[in-house]
């Protein structure tokens, strides 16, 4: 492109034009994200499940806090080796999931702060640390839906309330009984697969498609 | 009637700038540069009338050879491409009838 006059048909052609690339561009990469948390959570509940069936001893649930520590320093080296592959724009759309991811993952962090606190303080029991697993199980969907809402994809916003579904019937069974049995954990590798690994792949597929 | 449409922006590499800035927050000087395929020097002057006009705005993050010239639309340069588009469909009234 040149500083060149264009007639008004061109003008109004090149805007849209210039529009419609940018927005469809503006998702590349994003699936990448959901796809770090999702086979991480899936592999670690599954990881956890088979341990604990192996050695018939509990406890091996606390590998569920490894998670936030592997999964943010290999999502900060995705998102490191996306901008230089990539050199995108910023946009109002991926602002706004960020800043929703942004909350819910602080929610987890604060529940995750304030059970380190009661077992500091031996404020209550060890069993507080199971509403991380609930939390778990909720927020991924609710996160997932509200990235669906934002970016218009339907088949996302489908997983991510599948996801809470999930998560419900867990809720109501921990309500009920107060207990984690090891086989939750093949209901949150479910979780996470719907809730986060298919729309990881979605998202990816649909910003390849476009880039095509 | 027919508007007289914004001769600041009835240019095809100023046009395409402002149509790629109107859907994002922000855009970095190479990112425009790929989706203009325009060249450097030509795509720094067109992006300095903007900026002279108070279309855009341009920041430098980052200093030596990491450094990037980061252009944002401001709220002028908004009014003015609603204004140009609402002058465009002017030339387009009658095609329905």
């Amino acid at each position: 492109m040149e500083e060149k006059r264009i007639n008004e048909q061109e003008s109004l052609a090149l805007i849209t034009r210039m529009i419609s690339q940018t927005k469809q561009e503006s998702a590349i990469g994003s699936g990448n994200v959901f796809l770090v948390w999702g086979y991480l959570c899936t592999f670690m509940s599954l990881a956890v499940f088979a341990i604990t069936l192996v050695t018939k001893g509990g406890g091996w649930g606390w590998l569920y806090l490894a998670i936030p520590l592997l999964g943010f320093a290999i999502a900060a080296i995705v998102a490191r080796r996306t901008s230089k592959k990539y050199n995108g724009p910023t946009t109002y759309q991926g602002k706004s999931i960020n800043a929703i991811w942004g909350v819910l993952s602080s929610l987890f962090g604060a529940y995750a702060g304030i059970c380190l606190v009661s077992t500091i303080f031996n404020w209550g029991d060890a069993h507080v640390w199971s509403g991380m697993f609930l939390l778990g199980l909720l927020l991924p969907g609710i996160g997932t839906y509200a990235t669906g809402v934002i970016l218009k994809e339907g088949q996302v916003q489908s997983c991510g309330l599948t996801g809470c579904i999930i998560g419900l019937f867990f809720l109501r069974e921990f309500c009920n009984s107060s207990a984690i049995s090891p086989s939750w954990c093949l209901g949150m590798a479910l979780a996470m697969v719907i809730s986060l690994v298919i729309p990881g792949h979605i998202l990816n597929a649909k910003a390849k498609q476009a880039n095509s | 009637m027919m508007q007289e449409l914004d001769p600041l922006l009835h240019s095809q590499l100023r046009l395409a700038v402002m149509s790629i800035l109107l859907g994002v927050e922000q855009a970095d000087f190479v990112y425009l540069k790929e989706k203009t395929e325009s060249t450097a020097g030509n795509l720094s002057v067109q992006l300095e009338k903007l900026a002279a006009a108070g279309y855009i705005s341009k920041e430098t993050d980052g200093s030596g050879a990491k450094a990037r010239t980061i252009c944002r639309m401001t709220d002028t340069g908004r009014a003015a491409m609603q204004a140009y588009v609402d002058a465009l469909k002017t030339y387009f009234t009658g095609l329905n009838q």
